[in-house]
């Protein structure tokens, strides 16, 4: 009886701790061919062995370039994938032992924009989603509506979701991933393809949901403008594992601002640009004029070396400044390659 | 708990009600199509027998009439595939559409967003049997005798046990599959050609008579036909077969399922 309650103590205990989110040598490994018994299948590492802890209450970001195991990561925490190795747990539940628990408290909004039941409203889309997520019945009605209104959609209700822009559609996922209340919210890449606007107001939403509701928030993202304002803390991740994780003031300072270089240029082929010996990557690109904007880490004596270089394989350079370290800097710092390439 | 389950999973039959209707040609094709194809294979086995009586059907199954023999299997059999479709398209259609995620993020029991799916087509095959049955019975003179059918219900639902079973199992395969649609098309043409719907299973050759035998639709085809036209009296070892095959079904589905499950959140399959 004593051992009972003392087993229901370190569990209340560990529900209650300020962790949100643990995640300790996390793995994951995905087989290149289907598993069939007499059939050798060769295994892919998709996340190596993280280890990280998101505060209950902050907005924590994990920053990678495509296909560094960001979405992997989420989806093993939102219990849809079974770790191959390592732990996790959520408000301090495992999340191999207890799935069901956990999806009770937390939501998602996961990448891409058919997600939602196109051929329903908004109203019936939520309505569905308030069901499964065993929202009381008597609670129903109103949080649809405080929702939809909280989205401006709440006009639209009655719409069909096809007829929905890009914007409101993950203006809607943000609604439905908040319809159970959720203590802790997983966003993949929640800007992704959205206009300047919708971005805007996803971001700032985001960010009254932690400030003002005390939810906890953990976001995938490759723009690293977004990491940069938004995250109390980021992770940066690449090839399956985190490289660098502190707050963005942090992160920056890994980078002296005397190394970082921006340079302009015209005539660049990107193939030539791969064998490059320097820290460097392409930032930015105008198809009208073909200018693009470069960033670069190299001290005062490399400087030279690397514009005759540019020089040498018949790149026209226009200007080279010294700038503020971003993150992508960071980037370029820890990986000698660009979040893009 | 349980009361929420239930609003789950009549969240899950109304969505997806929803959807089919939002489809309405779908639902004036479906109804056509099941039509036709019943009523050529009507007009096919009549040309083949000469008349709608036959001694040989008799000898059979114990029914003369071909129409209310073929009616009556092809109204279990649309009833069991229902069980089938229910399971197996509830996962593509939200596959290809991108929603399973969604739905499987969520707290409620797969096995609900399953039976919310088969409620509707249950409820759809309630739906087309309303339009089939006055059809034949105006098209072909075809006897349906209410009451001598609603007899038959607790054989049926004893079967619908194995047609669960047999729905899960093929569920669970489903998620297994990278492109599961042409497992699904060859799954629901044996499962016709198996049923005994439209022929007795005795006229198939021998191997195929124990595989449409050993699955649960043929079964309960022959143990409802013989409770309608005979009784349960006479019909003790059709009915005592077809609980063991049910029992069978339900663990091997349940099994297969869960193993599928794990087995799609281990290696990441679909929109795991």
């Amino acid at each position: 009886m004593k051992a009972m309650f003392l087993f229901a103590g370190v569990k209340w205990v560990r529900g209650c701790g300020m962790w949100a989110v643990e995640a300790e040598d996390l793995r994951k490994s995905y087989p290149k061919k289907i598993p069939l018994p007499f059939r050798r299948v060769e295994w892919v590492e998709a996340v190596r062995g993280i280890s990280f802890r998101v505060r209950r209450g902050e907005l924590f970001g994990l920053l990678g370039p495509n296909g560094a195991g960001k979405t992997t990561t989420i989806k093993m925490l939102t219990t849809l994938l079974e770790p191959s190795g390592g732990t996790a747990r959520i408000l301090g539940l495992d999340v191999r032992r207890n799935a069901r628990e956990i999806r009770r408290r937390i939501n998602l909004v996961a990448e891409g924009e058919r997600t939602l039941y196109w051929r329903l409203s908004a109203y019936e889309n939520l309505k569905y989603f308030a069901r499964i997520y065993y929202v009381p019945k008597d609670e129903e009605r109103e949080r649809i509506e405080r929702l939809l209104k909280l989205v401006g959609l709440w006009e639209r209700r009655n719409d069909l979701v096809m007829n929905f822009s890009r914007g409101m559609k993950q203006r809607l996922a943000i609604a439905k991933a908040l319809i159970n209340d959720p203590e802790v919210l997983f966003l993949d890449e929640p800007t992704l393809g959205l206009d300047v606007q919708s971005a805007i107001f996803v971001r700032e939403f985001i960010r009254r949901l932690v400030d003002e509701d005390g939810k906890t928030v953990l976001l995938t993202t490759h723009y690293m403008a977004e990491a940069e304002r938004l995250c109390d803390r980021i992770a940066i991740i690449d090839h399956g594992k985190i490289i660098a994780l502190d707050t963005p003031k942090g992160l920056k300072k890994l980078v002296r601002e005397e190394e970082t270089i921006e340079i302009r240029a015209k005539n660049i082929e990107p193939e030539k640009m791969s064998s490059s010996p320097f820290k460097m990557a392409v930032i930015e690109r105008n198809p009208e004029t073909g200018v693009l904007r470069l960033r670069a880490q190299v001290d005062e004596e490399e400087l030279p070396k690397l514009v005759e270089w540019l020089v040498r394989r018949g790149v026209k350079v226009l200007s080279v400044e010294r700038r503020e370290p971003t993150l992508e800097d960071v980037f370029i710092k820890l990986t000698g390659r660009g979040l893009r390439d | 708990m349980a009361a929420t389950e239930l609003r789950a999973l009549w969240g899950v039959a109304v969505k997806s009600w929803r959807i089919f209707l939002s489809y309405k040609l779908w639902f004036i094709s479906d109804i056509a199509l099941g039509f036709f194809f019943v009523g050529q294979a009507l007009l096919i086995g009549i040309g083949l027998t000469g008349e709608r009586n036959s001694e040989a059907l008799q000898e059979l199954t114990g029914y003369s009439d071909y129409v209310t023999f073929a009616v009556l299997g092809f109204m279990v059999l649309g009833f069991g595939l229902t069980f089938l479709s229910g399971f197996v398209w509830s996962v593509v259609d939200e596959l290809y559409a991108g929603t399973l995620e969604y739905s499987f993020a969520a707290p409620m029991r797969r096995i609900t967003f399953f039976l919310g799916n088969v409620l509707t087509r249950i409820l759809l095959s309630f739906v087309y049997m309303a339009f089939y049955v006055p059809a034949f019975v105006l098209l072909f003179g075809l006897s349906f005798d209410p009451v001598a059918f609603s007899r038959a219900i607790p054989v049926l639902l004893l079967g619908t046990v194995g047609m669960i079973g047999m729905g899960m199992a093929a569920a669970g395969i489903v998620l297994y599959l990278r492109d599961p649609g042409p497992f699904i098309s060859i799954l629901e043409m044996l499962v016709f050609a198996l049923s005994g719907a439209m022929y007795p299973v005795s006229i198939l050759p021998r191997g195929l008579q124990y595989l449409a035998r050993t699955l649960p639709y043929a079964p309960t085809t022959e143990a409802v036909r013989k409770v309608v036209a005979y009784g349960y009296g006479a019909s003790t070892n059709e009915i005592t077969y077809l609980l063991l095959v049910s029992l069978a079904y339900g663990l091997l589905g349940y099994l297969t399922y869960k193993w599928s499950e794990k087995q799609a959140r281990v290696v990441g399959l679909k929109a795991y």
